[in-house]
């Protein structure tokens, strides 16, 4: 384990570095910078001394006349600039030219609140889908079983931010609640309290709702299927056949064999989950990462799309990883099509 | 008879580059790059545990295994023996880090009285010294899990007896 361990550590760093590589190319793309653009606007308003003289700044702080790959270099901090190392490695995302802030002021709690939010969804999705998931698959074809086929295929079928603007409407209109927002108004802006963290557990059930529902549907699906397929295999028949209790005889191997997928999908649901909350968090006024990301790429803002896309990399890549060691810890099987090497 | 198993260079020499790569690609960015407070944490925890993967290679390099009708021996900068009527635990796990499963590699873990033995398919000869290890297993009637199983059937080692009474510990 140690061996796959170390072996898989290994792979994430070039992955990491690719990615770093791919994002920066990526937001490079668009033809022309959010500075030259200002430096137009500037122009046709008649030019003033100052704004020339800090887009000059920012131009020599981060090699924006320079060639592409010293640029990339000192945004990920592997070359030094005027102050030496700064870059991602050394704490520092740049500067938001749009904002005309530093990005990490910029982003302040959201960062924090995305990764909440997030993780509170995949957590939502495992508890709802695994019990779910179960009895649709030990109950094949009863009423209860259609039923959560029924909700599931509803839930895959209605897009997220369209449930996300009906709950926000009915909730409104019905229960006269503001569910837009990550917490209330009297919190936004003030020191982390009891309080306040209390409000953002309230405010927090819808979006993860709104953003979980498609997950746990197709995690439900998978969960029955897989299942089912192991019910019907000899060795379950055979242990129900010499007395094995039935409980026993599915819990002890038919649902470890059906967690894989369940463990698998850890990574592919970070990012499925992530950019289908950029959306909702538009609809619902949610104070995540999404919307400045949109913003962020909309107005070619590179150092403030750059980081946030390195930080969404980087939790699918975490994902994949802690994915990838449960799946090797619960099932170290061989598959009889491959071969081990020596 | 005794048979030696050993681990051939040229099989550590992966381990070797490895733990070599990532020493120095982890110090590198430790010493030249002044990363903030996190990474600092972990490249230093990557640091040793790269460290602790050469230091194993230069262990497994400097080990042989002796198996002989007795019992197992470990000899090398680490001695330890399990002797075959105390096998208690016996398990081969596969890993692999490519998504189609292929190009991986085994891991076999014996346990007896409070020792724990763990050998790598690296090892020359691996599948006699499954071979041997399982033939005891199957002698003290170990209760060989299902992962196991297949692992073995994937190394084209026969099981003893139909083995359902091993699936479900209760049913005889």
């Amino acid at each position: 384990m140690f061996t796959y361990f170390v072996h898989r550590v290994l792979i994430m760093i070039p992955t990491l570095l690719v990615i770093s590589i791919l994002t920066f190319v990526i937001i490079q793309l668009p033809p022309g910078d959010y500075l030259s653009n200002h430096l137009e606007e500037l122009k046709s308003q008649g030019e003033s001394a100052t704004a020339m003289a800090k887009i000059a700044f920012y131009r020599e702080q981060y090699a924006l006349d320079k060639s592409p790959l010293e640029q990339y270099a000192r945004w990920m901090g592997l070359w030094p600039g005027p102050d030496g190392f700064s870059g991602l490695i050394q704490g520092n995302w740049g500067q938001s030219f749009a904002y005309d802030l530093p990005v990490r002021e910029v982003v302040g709690d959201r960062l924090g609140l995305s990764f909440l939010i997030n993780f509170s969804t995949i957590l939502f999705i495992y508890i709802v889908a695994f019990p779910i998931g179960v009895y649709s698959a030990t109950r094949q074809y009863s009423i209860g079983d259609y039923g959560f086929t029924l909700i599931g295929y509803l839930g895959l079928a209605t897009p997220n931010f369209l449930l996300a603007m009906v709950l926000l409407y009915y909730a409104n209109v019905y229960f006269g609640i503001s569910i837009g927002g990550l917490m209330d108004d009297k919190f936004i802006g003030q020191p982390w309290s009891f309080e306040k963290a209390m409000s953002i557990f309230d405010h927090m059930l819808i979006p993860v709702i709104v953003i979980g529902t498609s997950g746990t549907a197709s995690m439900i699906r998978r969960l029955r299927a897989n299942l089912l397929d192991e019910l019907q295999k000899q060795y379950v028949t055979t242990a129900k056949a010499k007395g094995v209790p039935r409980l026993r005889a599915l819990i002890k191997y038919p649902i470890r064999m059906s967690l894989n997928p369940f463990i698998a999908d850890i990574g592919s649901l970070l990012p499925d989950v992530i950019s289908g909350s950029v959306i909702v968090s538009m609809v619902l006024s949610l104070p995540t990462v999404g919307p400045l990301l949109l913003e962020a790429l909309r107005n070619q803002d590179q150092y403030m799309a750059g980081s946030l896309l390195m930080f969404l990399a980087l939790l699918t890549v975490v994902g994949m990883f802690i994915s990838d060691v449960l799946l090797a810890v619960l099932d170290p099987r061989i598959r009889l099509s491959g071969g081990a090497t020596k | 008879m005794v048979k030696v198993f050993t681990y051939p260079a040229r099989t550590l020499f992966g381990n070797y580059l490895r733990a070599f790569f990532g020493i120095v690609l982890t110090s590198a960015a430790l010493l030249l790059l002044n990363p903030i407070s996190v990474i600092v944490y972990l490249l230093v925890f990557l640091l040793c545990l790269f460290l602790f993967y050469g230091i194993r290679a230069i262990i497994r390099h400097l080990t042989r295994l002796e198996v002989g009708g007795d019992g197992i021996y470990m000899i090398g900068p680490i001695n330890r023996r399990i002797m075959w009527e105390d096998l208690g635990g016996f398990r081969l796990n596969y890993y692999s880090t490519r998504r189609d499963g292929e190009a991986g590699w085994m891991h076999l873990k014996l346990k007896g009285k409070g020792v724990k033995l763990s050998i790598d398919s690296t090892i020359g000869d691996f599948d006699e010294l499954v071979r041997l290890s399982s033939s005891v297993a199957y002698h003290n009637r170990l209760d060989i899990d299902a992962v196991t199983r297949r692992n073995l059937k994937a190394l084209g080692i026969a099981q003893p007896g139909n083995g359902s009474n091993l699936v479900y510990g209760t049913a005889d």
